[in-house]
């Protein structure tokens, strides 16, 4: 069984691949795998008529008790032939109704995998599996209805169903857990052999039978299965008839044993199902769209089920899951053959038709015997089962007084509603068979093209079988015994048959044919045009366009589109909230000393006299001069407080962003814009120094409340055993909390690459040696210069070259790539690793570019930066992943002893390899800064594309930007 | 474990002059103020790392040196503002080659909702237009004489929905500054 829920996975993805390929045969593939689907379940037959469950079972989250499991109880086992049976034939019926031309190649993979899904789902022993199969087909439904979601009625549909099933399948879920919580067991074979009679277990069943109702369609939730006939045609005949909506009902059937005696079951069931009968069946006889008029009628017969299962006695769930699998049947024929009317006709409007059996005689007389079914003509199935039906009703009059569960009521209105119910069913399928296959045709311009004879097949066989069945009845009773066992008067179980007497079920049927065939003469031949609103659709809709509008509303007085105010909002909350709380609790009443040194206490004033005048100052150059005063300073905080990597690191950003700084703003004026105004800016000011003070308050406090042993006191001994490196601060980095330091580069990638493309709107560089040079030989200014100490320099003229910088670069740079890779080496050590190496890296190929421009720059660097920023990253992942495959864990780190020629005895770190990829990222990026911001403009500035600052004004000239 | 009252003040005021400068418009200057901002809190992470010390490394004595996690913390930190740092610098330049400065303008977007609020309007991709097609039988490609820009939707003269109030934009700060800077 999980095998084959597997194969209709695989089968899903397959099959959309094909679809391209082989047009509408690819449905055949499908189509095979439900026939081998159908002929192993016909094998078991055996063994489920002996009470036999086979069971697989495969681990899925042992902590939680959920597993892949799979039980063949004897109503998954019907519901199974359903969707395979039917399942093969409807695949095959696409094969000659859908057009390549037309065909979606996901129509295949979701048709596929939804007939998976709806397997698992009747198979599924494990409650949480179940609802994960519900929703997937769920899922499937709504993308199925949406198929051709250029229209715009199609996406409403879909989203309806959508919505409704999918609140059904929250109830169902939380349901489930509180069913399960109870029943101390996720299976659903545990929980009905042994039900939890608590309250919560009843709400929690009452919760799934809220999912059911709203799968199956029944009031209040009825208005999405019209909806959904939005679908093509066997989508309709085989999700919203014979299988999907039927998940509802089966879980109602398979709970009956266990729950029916719950106070509310009985009236709660029967009320919705009949009133869901009666309403499908009173709308299915106005309709003029015959495949509107069978969801109806599917809606009215769904109502039908819940109805014959609220009786919640033996007999009562054998009528039920006998009419389940004979609508089943019927149904998916009488939509296969509207289907077939379609395609051959062009149309479904019952006005337009009528007079098809003289055309179609093989068709016809398929339609008619399914539609026969559908009204309860003796002898379908369908026949057999609903006055199995009426009888689980009669019988419900003599337990009456003798369980203490059912009232006579309840018989009452079981014989009542079914009898009324199979009225008004005869009556919409007279007007479906008459007016579309008998009398004249009413619109002459309506002409029929042939059909293929195996789409009309199909139909026939399905019909068929419907027939032959309700010859079966003993069969059938012996083979759903033990699903109906353990319910109620399962002693007295009269068996399915043809004929049992004059019995008053089958008065009762003679009699509603009767009234029925009075209806349809009376109300049902009117083909008029229809009013087809229906009250508890326009609700549903008043109530998503009533949240609809609540969003409007609330966005649109919440949302300002004010970033200022936006942020005062965050901070004000900080303010407020952790502020008032420190400062009322007291806490950051600490005992402090003024500095650990007199230096911190220099520098620390140095820096907030900086910070302050970097707030207040115009200038953006003097702005970040001051920050970088601040910058720095921190870093000597830093080294004063034991931390030389954070201070090298501090040193090294620092420097980088003073470059890109200077890169950027040589196109930006000169001064900020003197705003806001005087009292917005005394606002900003009192709100910062709040944010400050709390931040200051929240500290000490947080410094005081220490009352564990920091985790990092374990680190000294630690680091050295398992990272094998002396310098904690890189061993943490690349070892102890290495999954950081990945989430960490990955935002420098994402960094470079957002830089990247801001500058290079269309291409980072699809040629990094052409793009970003200069023209060879023609010099951006005079002509070309002899004597440049660096290749690139030759461009550029005499005056704007910096001869001593070139020497210097010359010099320096192959110095500062033995340095970045030293400190990349040692970091594990000492003072170091990767982000250190990779910045020192970084700032090498910046000078080069400072030296002598983007063509020095493309010299030391001809190869694209992104590739770069690709290998770190795959460089750090896989050396995180390599030990699993020689069975160690993720991230862990071995330690290689080396015995070098020259350099004697030495070791390596596997963590190494990781700190490499750090490297990489970071020379990466900085390559990516440096090109953006100092190339890219460049050549922005040649094309006039670059923004120019006009003279004694914060503006600029904006770039000629294309 | 004794907080320094010289870090704790400094961290302090580097991110309240941070936040000063974040509750600006322009770009640059909310860049400066993220640049302080987050020396500042680097500094707040060494008051919480407890007492100054030796350098992390082994060797200098378990009881001598500072607490090396927050400092992993702070270095992983330096970095990542070093990235966005340079993202808000591309940003800015962009800002400034498109508009010709690089205020943060109020959102056009919002506006247009608080609109729809003022005028009791649905939002504009929820308001219902009839469809164009009854197309259901197609297996998800459309036929091909429609093309998609023929059964868009949006194209449909819409029957339900009243024109929104005009003038639409003339009043709105709409990639221009506001004097008083809080739109």
């Amino acid at each position: 069984m999980l095998a084959l829920v597997a194969a209709y996975a695989l089968v899903a993805i397959g099959a959309s691949m094909l679809s391209r390929t082989i047009g509408r045969w690819v449905f055949l593939i499908p189509a095979a795998l439900s026939a081998v689907g159908a002929v192993w379940f016909a094998l078991q037959v055996p063994a489920v008529a002996a009470g036999v469950v086979a069971q697989e079972r495969l681990e899925w989250m042992p902590t939680l008790d959920i597993a892949l499991d799979l039980r063949l109880t004897p109503p998954a086992w019907l519901l199974a032939m359903v969707v395979t049976g039917v399942g093969a034939l409807i695949f095959a019926y696409c094969a000659w109704y859908f057009r390549s031309a037309t065909l979606a190649p996901r129509t295949v993979g979701l048709l596929t995998g939804f007939a998976g899904s709806m397997l698992g789902l009747v198979l599924s022993d494990d409650l949480v599996l179940l609802a994960v199969f519900w929703e997937l087909t769920t899922v499937f439904s709504y993308l199925l209805v949406g198929l051709n979601h250029h229209v715009r009625k199609n996406r409403i549909a879909a989203h309806s169903a959508l919505v409704v099933t999918t609140i059904g399948g929250l109830a169902l879920l939380v349901g489930v857990l509180m069913v399960g919580h109870e029943a101390g067991s996720l299976s659903l074979a545990a929980v009905v052999a042994d039900a939890p009679h608590t309250a919560v277990a009843s709400v929690g069943i009452a919760l799934a039978v809220v999912g059911a109702l709203a799968k199956s369609a029944i009031v209040p939730f009825q208005f999405w299965l019209p909806g959904a006939m939005a679908a093509p045609t066997p989508v309709s005949a085989f999700l919203h008839a014979a299988a999907m909506v039927k998940a509802g009902v089966f879980l109602v059937a398979v709970l009956t044993p266990a729950f029916a005696d719950l106070p509310w079951w009985r009236p709660a069931l029967l009320v919705l199902g009949t009133a869901t009968m009666l309403l499908g069946a009173v709308r299915a006889l106005r309709q003029v769209d015959a495949k509107v008029l069978l969801a109806h009628g599917t809606v009215s017969q769904l109502g039908l089920l819940i109805t014959i299962l609220g009786i919640g006695t033996a007999q009562a769930m054998l009528a039920g899951l006998a009419m389940l699998a004979a609508h089943a049947m019927f149904k998916a024929a009488l939509f296969m053959v509207v289907g077939v009317v379609d395609r051959t006709y062009g149309t479904r409007d019952l006005r337009r038709l009528g007079g098809i059996g003289r055309e179609h005689p093989v068709l016809a007389a398929a339609a008619i015997v399914a539609a026969a079914a559908m009204a309860g003509v003796p002898p379908a199935l369908a026949f057999v089962a609903k006055e199995s039906g009426l009888a689980a009703a009669e019988q419900a009059l003599h337990l009456a007084g003798l369980d203490p569960g059912v009232d006579a009521w309840v018989g009452v209105v079981g014989l009542v509603a079914i009898a009324a119910g199979a009225a008004l069913t005869a009556a919409y399928t007279l007007r479906f068979v008459v007016s579309l296959f008998l009398g004249a045709r009413r619109d002459a311009e309506t002409t029929s093209s042939p059909a293929a004879w195996p789409i009309v097949a199909f139909p026939v066989a399905l019909a068929a079988t419907g027939l032959a069945l309700g010859f079966a009845g003993d069969a059938v009773t012996a083979l759903l015994e033990p699903a109906f066992a353990p319910a109620i008067a399962a002693d007295d179980v009269e068996h399915l048959a043809l004929w049992h007497g004059v019995t008053l079920p089958l008065v009762l049927t003679l009699a509603a044919l009767a009234v029925g065939v009075g209806i349809w003469f009376a109300f049902g031949r009117r083909l008029g045009d229809v009013d087809d609103r229906d009250p508890l659709e326009q609700g549903f809709r008043g109530m998503i366009r009533g949240i609809d509008r609540l969003a409007v509303e609330l966005t649109g007085r919440t949302q300002t589109g004010s970033l200022p105010l936006h942020v005062s909002a965050i901070l004000l909350t900080v303010v407020a909230l952790p502020g008032v709380v420190v400062v009322a609790s007291g806490a950051f009443l600490q005992e402090v000393r003024v500095a650990d040194g007199i230096g911190q206490l220099a520098v620390a004033i140095a820096i907030t006299v900086a910070a302050i005048f970097a707030a207040n100052t115009r200038g953006r150059l003097k702005t970040f001069m001051l920050l970088s005063v601040v910058g720095y300073g921190v870093a000597v905080l830093f080294l004063l407080h034991g931390a030389p990597d954070l201070a090298l690191t501090q040193v090294l950003c620092e420097t980088v962003l003073l470059v890109l700084l200077v890169l950027v703003l040589r196109r930006q004026p000169k001064y900020f814009t003197d705003r806001p105004v005087r009292s917005a800016r005394w606002l900003r000011a009192s709100l910062a120094i709040g944010v400050g003070a709390v931040a200051s308050l929240v500290t000490v406090a947080a410094a005081g409340a220490r009352v564990a042993i920091p985790i990092s006191d374990r680190f000294y001994d630690r680091a050295y055993d398992f990272g094998y490196g002396s310098n904690i601060v890189n061993v943490t980095l690349v070892d102890i909390r290495a999954w950081d330091t990945l989430g960490e580069i990955a935002v420098l990638l994402v960094a470079a690459t957002g830089v990247a493309s801001l500058i290079f709107i269309r291409t980072r560089s699809a040629d990094p040696r052409g793009t970003l040079r200069g023209d060879r030989g023609r010099p951006d200014t005079g002509t070309e210069r002899s004597g440049a100490f660096l290749r690139g320099a030759q461009g550029i003229s005499a005056e704007d070259a910096a001869p001593v910088l070139e020497m210097m670069t010359r010099l320096i740079f192959p110095v500062m790539i033995v340095v970045s890779l030293y400190l990349l080496l040692v970091g594990h050590n000492l003072p170091g690793g990767g982000f250190a190496g990779g910045l020192v890296g970084g700032i090498a190929f910046a000078l080069r570019y400072l030296a002598a421009g983007r063509d020095e720059l493309a010299n030391a660097a001809p190869f694209d930066a992104g590739r770069l920023l690709g290998v770190g990253m795959a460089t750090a992942v896989a050396s995180m992943l390599w030990p699993v495959l020689v069975g160690g864990r993720i991230g862990e780190s071995y330690r290689i002893d080396l015995d070098l020629p020259i350099l004697g005895e030495s070791y390596l770190v596997t963590t190494v390899v990781f700190d490499v990829g750090v490297y990489l990222i970071v020379i990466g990026a900085m390559l990516d800064f440096v090109r953006s911001l100092g190339a890219g403009i460049d050549v922005q500035v040649r094309q006039g594309l670059a923004p120019v600052p006009i003279a004694s004004s914060d503006r600029v000239e904006t770039g000629d930007s294309r | 474990m004794i907080p320094s009252l010289a870090l704790v003040v400094a961290g302090g005021a580097l991110l309240a002059c941070g936040v000063y400068l974040i509750l600006e418009r322009s770009i640059l200057r909310i860049l400066a103020g993220v640049i302080l901002a987050s020396n500042g809190v680097n500094l707040l992470f060494l008051v919480a790392s407890g007492a100054a010390g030796r350098s992390p490394i082994i060797g200098e004595g378990a009881a001598e040196i500072s607490d090396p996690l927050p400092q992993a913390f702070v270095l992983t930190a330096i970095v990542i503002s070093l990235a966005a740092s340079a993202f808000m610098l591309a940003l800015s330049y962009r800002s400034f080659q498109l508009d010709g400065h690089d205020e943060v303008a109020d959102d056009v977007e919002d506006a247009l909702v608080r609109r729809r609020a003022d005028a009791d309007l649905t939002s504009a991709s929820f308001a219902e237009r009839p469809g164009v097609d009854d197309d259901t039988e197609s297996g998800g490609v459309q036929s091909p004489e429609l093309s998609p820009e023929e059964v868009d939707p949006r194209d449909v003269p819409d029957t339900e929905e009243p024109e929104l109030p005009e003038p639409l934009l003339e009043d709105e700060p709409q990639g221009a500054i506001d004097p008083d800077g809080r739109g």
